[in-house]
C-alpha cells in the first residue's frame, strides 16, 4: 500500500511538473513594477537566458516561499537534459567514491499560465543513476554526509549503485485582492542506493516537503512575505552477506571516533538501520523593487528531528538527532542600464546537529516484549557555520541573454564538532575565494557559443583535534575518523572551465539545442600524502523551449 | 457534496494527528540534556562460604582484595574503564550513564597456592553517582567474589560452530593437562550448562541457592574408571567426539573447510543412536540428562554452549534417583519445572564460556568464578575452533597454555579444528595406541 501510495503521489507531481511544459508563453506580468524596467525585449530560450532568468529573479532562486516569485520578472522557460558527470580523485572525503559516474535525465520549467488568471506553475523532474566506485565506511545510506552521526559503517571499498528521483512543483496565485499571493512548493525525493560488496544494504529512501508561503504587498515597493516549511523524510536499510561463510567487519558509528566494533553475518542481527525524520520551520521575506534594484532580506529557520531504530519488529533506539538550522540572506539585483547588471549575495548559515543516545532495557515480560527506554542524553553536537558572500557583474542583452559576465566569491566555513564524554573535539577553519568569467561568443544568428573559465583558492585557517575516546588504535577511527578531518581542513587550488554550444531558433523561434561540456580540477596544497586532486566533468545536452 | 466533505474532514483529521506524532516526536527529543559524567564506586570482596541470593557473603580475609583490576564496559558504546581496587576492595571510575558489564579479575597468594579472584556483574544499571560508603553499604554495588585456584585440567580445543553444508557432527572438546602433576581423570564429569544458548535475559534460581555458589548442568558426562585407571599426565590431552566416525567420508568441504577425522579420539559422547555408534571408541556415560535423552545425537549449540569440568569424586549414574534430589543436586529455576544437574562450586575444575560472537559479552551466562570472560569463532558452521593461546612448552615439547580463567583473553580462533595441534601426547591408555 505505501508504494501504491508512492507511486500514485509521484504521478501526481510529475503530471504537475509536465504542466509547465505545455503553459503557453506569457510575457512576464509581475505584482510589482518590472524592475528590468523593460530592456528585455522579447527573450529567446538560450543556455544564456535561462541561466539569467535564475539569477536575476531572486525569489525563484533564493527562497522557499513560492509565492514571491509572482514577484520575480520571470518569464516561461522549460528545458529537458540528458547529463553525464565523471568524478575521480583522491581529494574527497572519506565515504565519496573515488571514481563516479552519474547519469542523469532533468527537465524544469514553467510560466505563468494565462487561462489561470496568470497563475505561475513550475516543475523540476530528475532521475540520477550514479555508480559509485571504492566509497568508504558506509554500510547504511543513501547519502552517508547529510547529518546524522548514527549508521553502520564498514571498512571495505565498495561500489555503490544509487538511484534518485527528485521533483519539485512552485505555484503562486495571482494577486488576490489586490495585495496577498499565496503560494506552495511541493517536492518529493525517492531513491534507492545498494552497496555491491558485503556487507550490502539495499537502502530506500523518500522524503515528501511542503512549503505554503504567503506574500503581502505594501505599495508599489514593498512586500513581506511568510512561509511554513515541513518535511517527512524516511530511510532504511539493512546491510547482509552474500557469502554468508565470511562475516563483515563493522562499525555502528555513534559520532567520529566513537563506535562499537560489530560484525554482520549470520549471528549478528544488528545491520539494520531505520530512519525517520520530521522538520518543521518558518521563514521570512522582505522585498524591495524599484526601477533597477531588487532587493531581497531573508531568514529561515528549521528544525528536523530524527529517530532512528534497528528493527521493524522490536525497535531499540539507536540515537536521535535535533537538527537546528537557521540563516539570513541579501540578496541583490541592480539594473544599471540597459546592458549592465549587478548581482550581489551574501547569506549567513548555521546548522546545529545534537546527537541523543540511550540507554535502555530490555523488558521480556509477556505483556511488554520491548525495549525501554532508562535515560537519554545529548552526548554530541556537530555545527557548520558558512558565511558567503559574492559579487557579479553582467553585460545583458536585449534577448534576455548575455554577452559576457565576470564573478568573485568567498566562503567562510566554520566546523565544529563535539563529544562531551569522553571529552572530544574536532575544530576546523577553512576560507574559499572564487573567480569566474564566462563570454557568450554569437556565431551567425542562431548559433553561439558560451565559454567560461574558472578558479578557486581553499585555504585552512584553523585546525584542531583533541580525541580523549578509546579507540585511537583502531583502523576505524585512523583510516576513517582522522582521514576525514583532515580532507575537511586540506586546502586546494582549483580551475576549470566549460563551454556550451547552442543552437536556437527552433520551435517556433524560442527554442534551442544545446550540447554543454565542463571540467574543474582540484590540487589539494595540504596533506599531500593522502590527497592528491580531484577531477570533476560533466557533459549534457538538451532542449530548451 | 456528503463525500467530499467527509473526504476533507478525514484528510484534516490525518493531518492533524500526523502533526501531533510529528511534534510528540520533537518534544520527546528536547527531553534530553547534555551527558553529565558520573562517578561510580563498586566494592569487591573474597568469599568461600555461601552467598546468599542478596549477594551476602561471609568476606574471608585470607583473601585481600586489593589492587585487582576492574574493567566497567559499556557495551552500548563499546567504552572500556579500567581502574583497581584500593585496600579495601573499593574501585571508583567516572563512566557515562549506561548498562555496563563489570569485570573483576586478578590473582592472590594463600598458602603457597595462586588463587584467581575473578567475577563479574552483568548488565549493571549505572545512572548516578555512587560514592565508596554506598559501595560498600549496598549489595547492589558489591561483589562477592569466590577464589578459584589455579587447576591443571583445561578445555585446550573446542569444536562447536560446525561445517559448511549444516554439518554438525564432528564437534569435539580435547581436555589438557595444563600443570605439572599427574590428574586421574577417573569419575571427572564434562557438563553443558544452562542456558543452551547465550542469552542476555538469565534464568533466576531459587533463593536458596544463592549467588555464586552453582552452576547448572543440561547434560553431565562422566569419565570412567574407579580411581586412578585414567591418569592424565602433564602434557597429555582427551579428546571427546560428540560421533567418533571419520567425517572426511562423508561430502563435505576441503582445506580449510575439510570435516574432521573424529575415529581415533579417546572417548565418544554416544547417546544411544544405534546407527552413530562407534564400537571401537569407548563411550562416556551420561549422568544426567535434563528433560528427556536426546537419543538421536549430543548436540552442543553451533552458537556457543558453556561448559565445565568438575569433580563430583564418586561413580555417578543417570538412574540413580537416590543420588539426583530436587534442591540438593538438582535444582530447577523459578517458574519452571524442569530440573537441572545442581553443580557446587567448590568442585570446579575448569569452565568456558562460549557466545555467537566476541560482542555480545552482554549475553554471557555463567558465573565469572568459572569463567571471566568468553571466547567465540564469531559465525556458525564456519569450521572454525576455539583453542588457548600457548603461553611456553615443556621440556619435553609439550605446550603451556594460558589459563587466567578469562576466556576472552586465554582463547584464539583457529582455521581448521585440529586435534593436538601442538603437540600433545596421547595418554598411553588411549585405546587407539593399543589397537
Amino acid at each position: 500500500m505505501t508504494t501504491y501510495n508512492y507511486f500514485r503521489l509521484t504521478g501526481s507531481l510529475l503530471m504537475a511538473a509536465c504542466v509547465t511544459l505545455g503553459a503557453s508563453a506569457q510575457q512576464a506580468e509581475t505584482a510589482l513594477p518590472d524592475d528590468t524596467a523593460g530592456y528585455v525585449v522579447a527573450r529567446a530560450n538560450t543556455p544564456a537566458s535561462i541561466e539569467r532568468l535564475k539569477l536575476e529573479n531572486l525569489h525563484f532562486t533564493h527562497s522557499k516561499n513560492a509565492s514571491g516569485i509572482q514577484l520575480d520578472s520571470i518569464g516561461y522557460y522549460s528545458q529537458v537534459a540528458l547529463g553525464l558527470d565523471r568524478e575521480k580523485g583522491s581529494l574527497k572525503r572519506v565515504q565519496e567514491g573515488a571514481n563516479n559516474t552519474a547519469y542523469s535525465f532533468s527537465t524544469d520549467g514553467g510560466g505563468r499560465i494565462a487561462g489561470l488568471r496568470n497563475t505561475y506553475v513550475w516543475g523540476r523532474f530528475s532521475y540520477t543513476r550514479e555508480n559509485l566506485r571504492d566509497a568508504e565506511y558506509n554500510a547504511t545510506l543513501f547519502d552517508p554526509l547529510r547529518g546524522t552521526p548514527f549508521y553502520l559503517a564498514d571498512p571495505n571499498k565498495s561500489k555503490w549503485i544509487n538511484q534518485l528521483f527528485d521533483m519539485e512543483v512552485k505555484a503562486a496565485s495571482p494577486v488576490l485582492w489586490r495585495h496577498v499571493v499565496i503560494g506552495v512548493d511541493l517536492g518529493y525525493q525517492n531513491g534507492q542506493a545498494a552497496k555491491q560488496l558485503d556487507p550490502r544494504p539495499l537502502t530506500s529512501l523518500s522524503k515528501f516537503e511542503i512549503n505554503p508561503g504567503v506574500t503581502v504587498l505594501l505599495g508599489s515597493k514593498h512586500a513581506l512575505g511568510a512561509h511554513y516549511h515541513y518535511y517527512s523524510r524516511r530511510e532504511d536499510g539493512a546491510a547482509t552477506n552474500s557469502v554468508t561463510l565470511v562475516n563483515q567487519t563493522a562499525y555502528v558509528m555513534n559520532f567520529p571516533g566513537f563506535f562499537i566494533n560489530a560484525e554482520i553475518g549470520s549471528l549478528n542481527a544488528d545491520n539494520q538501520r531505520i530512519y525517520n525524520a520530521n522538520c518543521m520551520g518558518v521563514g521570512g521575506e522582505y522585498t524591495f523593487r524599484s526601477k533597477g534594484v531588487h532587493l531581497l532580506l531573508s531568514g529561515n529557520y528549521s528544525q528536523e528531528v530524527e529517530d532512528v531504530t534497528d528493527s521493524y519488529s522490536i525497535p531499540k533506539m539507536v540515537g536521535t538527532t535535533i537538527d537546528e538550522r537557521y540563516s539570513v540572506a541579501l540578496n541583490a539585483r541592480f539594473t544599471l542600464s540597459r546592458a549592465n547588471a549587478l548581482l550581489f549575495n551574501l547569506s549567513y548559515d548555521h546548522r546545529s546537529i545534537d546527537g541523543i543516545q540511550y540507554v535502555q532495557e530490555y523488558d521480556n515480560s509477556f505483556e511488554v516484549a520491548k525495549w525501554i527506554i532508562k535515560a537519554k542524553n545529548i552526548r554530541s553536537n556537530a555545527s557548520s557555520a558558512y558565511l558567503r558572500g559574492s559579487m557579479q557583474y553582467m553585460r545583458t542583452t536585449d534577448d534576455g541573454g548575455y554577452d559576457w559576465t565576470i564573478g568573485m566569491g568567498m566562503e567562510s566555513e566554520q566546523l565544529d564538532n563535539i563529544y562531551y564524554f569522553p571529552h572530544s573535539t574536532q575544530n576546523i577553519d577553512n576560507i574559499t575565494m572564487n573567480l569566474f568569467a564566462k563570454k557568450n561568443f554569437r556565431i551567425g544568428s542562431r548559433h553561439a557559443i558560451l565559454a567560461g573559465v574558472r578558479g578557486a583558492l581553499k585555504t585552512n585557517s584553523d585546525n584542531a583535534i583533541d580525541y580523549n575516546g578509546y579507540k585511537a588504535d583502531t583502523e576505524c577511527y585512523r583510516d576513517f575518523t582522522l582521514r576525514d578531518f583532515y580532507s575537511l581542513g586540506t586546502g586546494y587550488t582549483s580551475c576549470g572551465g566549460e563551454v556550451t554550444y547552442s543552437l536556437s531558433g527552433l520551435f517556433g523561434s524560442r527554442g534551442a539545442l544545446f550540447v554543454s561540456a565542463a571540467a574543474d580540477y582540484f590540487k589539494a596544497q595540504d596533506h599531500q600524502d593522502l590527497f592528491k586532486d580531484r577531477l570533476l566533468a560533466s557533459f549534457k545536452v538538451g532542449l530548451l523551449f | 457534496m456528503k463525500k467530499r466533505t467527509i473526504f476533507s474532514l478525514v484528510t484534516l483529521l490525518g493531518a492533524t494527528l500526523g502533526m501531533s506524532s510529528c511534534i510528540d516526536m520533537m518534544e520527546s527529543a528536547h527531553d534530553a540534556s547534555i551527558v553529565d559524567p558520573i562517578s561510580v564506586a563498586i566494592k569487591v570482596s573474597a568469599v568461600t562460604g555461601f552467598v546468599d541470593s542478596d549477594g551476602n557473603g561471609e568476606a574471608d580475609p585470607n583473601f585481600k582484595p586489593a589492587g585487582l583490576n576492574v574493567r566497567f564496559v559499556n557495551y552500548d558504546e563499546d567504552a572500556i574503564i579500567e581502574t583497581t581496587t584500593d585496600e579495601n576492595g573499593i574501585a571508583v571510575a567516572d563512566v557515562t550513564p549506561g548498562n555496563y558489564t563489570i569485570s573483576v579479575t586478578g590473582n592472590v597468594e594463600f598458602e603457597g597456592a595462586t588463587y584467581y579472584l575473578n567475577g563479574s556483574l552483568q548488565n549493571k544499571a549505572l545512572m548516578h553517582d555512587i560514592s565508596p560508603e554506598e559501595a560498600a553499604a549496598s549489595q547492589d554495588y558489591s561483589m562477592s567474589i569466590r577464589p578459584a585456584q589455579v587447576g591443571s585440567l583445561c578445555f585446550r580445543e573446542i569444536f562447536y560452530c560446525g561445517s559448511p553444508g549444516y554439518y554438525f557432527r564432528n564437534q569435539f572438546y580435547e581436555i589438557y593437562n595444563n600443570g605439572d602433576e599427574v590428574y586421574y581423570l577417573d569419575h571427572l564429569c564434562f557438563a553443558q550448562l544452562h542456558p543452551n544458548v547465550a542469552t542476555a535475559t538469565l534464568p533466576e534460581w531459587p533463593a536458596e541457592d544463592g549467588q555464586n555458589n552453582y552452576v547448572y548442568g543440561m547434560v553431565v558426562w562422566q569419565f570412567p574408571g574407579t580411581g586412578q585407571d585414567y591418569p592424565l599426565y602433564p602434557g597429555e590431552s582427551v579428546i571427546v567426539a560428540q560421533e567418533a566416525a571419520d567425517h572426511t567420508k562423508n561430502q563435505g568441504g576441503t582445506g580449510e573447510y575439510a570435516l574432521m577425522d573424529n575415529s581415533k579420539v579417546e572417548f565418544e559422547a554416544w547417546s544411544g543412536n544405534a546407527q552413530r555408534n562407534n564400537p571401537d571408541v569407548p563411550n562416556l556415560t551420561y549422568v544426567y540428562w535434563s528433560g528427556s535423552v536426546n537419543t538421536l545425537q549430543w548436540l552442543t549449540s553451533v552458537f556457543g554452549s558453556a561448559f565445565c569440568l568438575y569433580q563430583p569424586g564418586r561413580e555417578l549414574t543417570y538412574e540413580d534417583t537416590s543420588y539426583w534430589k530436587l534442591g540438593e543436586t538438582t535444582q530447577h529455576p523459578v517458574g519452571s519445572s524442569t530440573e537441572y544437574a545442581r553443580i557446587p562450586a567448590d568442585q570446579i575444575l575448569d569452565g568456558v564460556e562460549l557466545i555467537p560472537t566476541s560482542t555480545a559479552l552482554n549475553m554471557k551466562r555463567i558465573p565469572g568464578f568459572v569463567d571471566a570472560g568468553a571466547a567465540s569463532v564469531e559465525a556458525a558452521y564456519v569450521n572454525k575452533s576455539v583453542c588457548r593461546k600457548v603461553i611456553g612448552h615443556r621440556a619435553d615439547g609439550t605446550p603451556i597454555y594460558q589459563d587466567t580463567n578469562d576466556s576472552s583473553a586465554d582463547f584464539e580462533v583457529m582455521t581448521p579444528p585440529m586435534h593436538r595441534r601442538n603437540g600433545e601426547k596421547q595418554p598411553a591408555w588411549s585405546w587407539s595406541l593399543n589397537q
